[in-house]
């Protein structure tokens, strides 16, 4: 194994290990030591993110390495804000790290692509705020999704958990439109429509409208009860739209190869 | 008139002919169900769904973001049955040529554009990567003598190639001369190098535009020219002999509306989702 690859290996299961041991502390009102893992397991990850940026020689919001690494490295600094901007929120910090973890798990099962070359398409001042939009809109769904089924399967505090549940939802689909709608102007500037009925693209619209649904359903007295199917129905649309369509043959054709 | 509920339906019922029609898509390539009519017209119910729920409610300056978002939604979608109606589109091959002049276009189906002004490619330029080398040891049981030993062998950001698991470098010098890079290189070790071909970086092409008078303009990629309503969009090259470039060009009326529309729902989302004017919330505020 080289060098940058041992590195890389390390760095990520330190990150994972500190940020998974930082939830489970939380989760035991163990604060000091939890925060003080967390910010061991960010910094790591921190590295990763710089290790890649340095080999590349550009952001690194380009291949699925880069960009789930990157997804983890979001959790954390969301969760600060949360605990300024939504005081009553702080409780969701143990969700918060496992959300952190899981996508450099995925990454150990990846091929590293250790350079990425820049296509002349990824070559636009776009390129940044549209994947990072996602990776926020992703990592703030994650954590919605992670709540979901901890209050499916343990139903204590339902007022707590569905507030949060909504919050975290209504904060990250903002993200997520503006990522769809601002890949829609790249695609403008770089292809010459807003939407080419992409499959990547249509299934990032599915994602959003469901979400939509979850929102417009709490609205109604009669479909409240149901609005959490649509969060895990948009949910499972995510991972199809960022994972499971960069697996289906048709994909080599798509204009999202590199994504 | 309860709009919520038929909204929500309909919300779903569009969602489920995207997933079932991408499907079918994905294994007939020329379903393109955007362009039936009944899909369209599904599309038109939506749009009067939004404008009813626009008009049903009484204004509030507090509900500014949801105004914002769904008259977006609406522009933007008007804006799109317009492009759709009325785009003129086209993509060719123009070839690097002063000397090919265009003003008319042939479409696959036939019919023609006109641009009203004459075009021609004067010159065309590709920057491209430095390229990435195959390793290969000695085989004797193989085909050609030889099997790979590494993928991919990379660039390092000190001008070496290395060669991985302590084979040791090669320094960029030696793999390249008074041409370029070298297609193979064999290594004092017995190894092989063979090139594999190079990423494009970037490409562009000098345009002229006669109109009376006499325009240059530079295309790129990301990097449109627009002259006279019509967006030229540099998309490929010939990667062979490097005789033309590919280009798509269009004049869209729609175009504008649809930019309104969705920077008014990046706007509306953001105000609505940040509660940036209704810091209270309401009573569905994730509670029921």
């Amino acid at each position: 194994m080289e060098f940058i690859e041992l590195l890389a290996l390390i760095l990520c299961l330190t990150a994972v290990t500190c940020y998974l041991a930082a939830g489970a502390l939380l989760l035991r009102k163990k604060t000091k030591p939890a925060a003080m893992l967390a910010a061991i397991g960010w910094l790591a990850n921190l590295g990763i993110f710089i290790k890649n940026w340095y080999i590349n020689g550009y952001p690194p919001f380009a291949s699925m390495y880069q960009v789930l690494s990157d997804l983890s490295l979001v959790f954390l600094v969301i969760y600060l804000l949360i605990a300024v901007f939504e005081k009553d929120q702080r409780w969701v910090a143990p969700y918060f790290c496992f959300g952190s973890a899981i996508p450099l798990i995925g990454t150990l099962f990846m091929d590293k692509e250790m350079r990425w070359a820049l296509v002349p398409a990824l070559r636009s001042g776009w390129f940044v705020p549209h994947v990072f939009s996602y990776m926020l809109s992703y990592a703030l769904a994650a954590v919605a999704f992670i709540l979901t089924v901890a209050y499916l399967v343990n139903q204590n505090h339902p007022v707590r958990m569905k507030k949060a549940i909504y919050t975290i939802h209504r904060l990250s689909f903002p993200f997520m439109t503006i990522g769809l709608l601002f890949g829609a102007l790249w695609a403008d500037q770089v292809w010459g429509n807003y939407w080419q009925w992409d499959i990547k693209e249509i299934w990032s619209l599915v994602t959003g409208m469901l979400y939509l649904c979850y929102f417009h359903a709490l609205r109604s007295s009669k479909l409240q009860k149901y609005a959490f199917v649509f969060s895990i129905l948009g949910f499972a649309a995510l991972i199809v739209t960022f994972l499971c369509v960069n697996l289906l043959p048709k994909i080599p054709g798509s204009l999202h190869t590199y994504a | 008139m309860k709009l919520m509920k038929p909204s929500v339906a309909l919300m779903a019922v569009l969602t489920a002919v995207l997933i079932v029609c991408s499907l079918v898509m994905g294994v007939n390539h020329e379903f393109k169900y955007y362009e039936n009519p009944a899909f369209l017209l599904l599309v038109a119910v939506f749009t009067a769904v939004q404008i009813l729920c626009i008009i049903k409610y009484k204004p509030q300056w507090k509900k500014i973001g949801f105004y914002i978002c769904h008259i977006g939604l609406v522009v933007l979608i008007i804006g799109s049955f317009v492009s759709f109606f009325t785009v003129r589109e086209v993509n060719f091959n123009i070839p690097i040529d002063a000397r090919a002049a265009y003003s008319v276009v042939q479409k696959e189906d036939g019919s023609e554009v006109d641009f009203g002004f004459n075009i021609s490619i004067l010159d065309f330029q590709v920057e491209q990567y430095d390229p990435d080398y195959r390793l290969y040891q000695p085989d004797p049981s193989a085909p050609d003598g030889y099997s790979v030993l590494k993928e991919t062998v990379i660039l390092n950001r000190k001008g070496f190639y290395d060669l991985g698991n302590g084979r040791g470098t090669v320094a960029k010098e030696e793999l390249m001369d008074q041409t370029g890079f070298l297609d193979s290189y064999e290594t004092p070790d017995g190894l092989l190098l063979e090139k594999l071909p190079p990423a494009d970086r970037q490409y562009e092409a000098h345009m002229r535009i006669l109109d009376g008078d006499q325009y240059e303009v530079l295309l790129r990629v990301n990097e449109p020219c627009i002259y006279r309503g019509w967006k030229f969009y540099l998309m490929d090259y010939d990667h062979d002999g490097g005789s033309y470039v590919s280009l798509y060009v269009k004049n869209d009326p729609g175009n504008l509306p649809m930019r309104i529309g969705i920077w008014m729902l990046i706007l509306g989302t953001a105000i609505m989702c940040f509660k940036v004017f209704d810091r209270k919330g309401d009573a569905t505020d994730g509670v029921h």
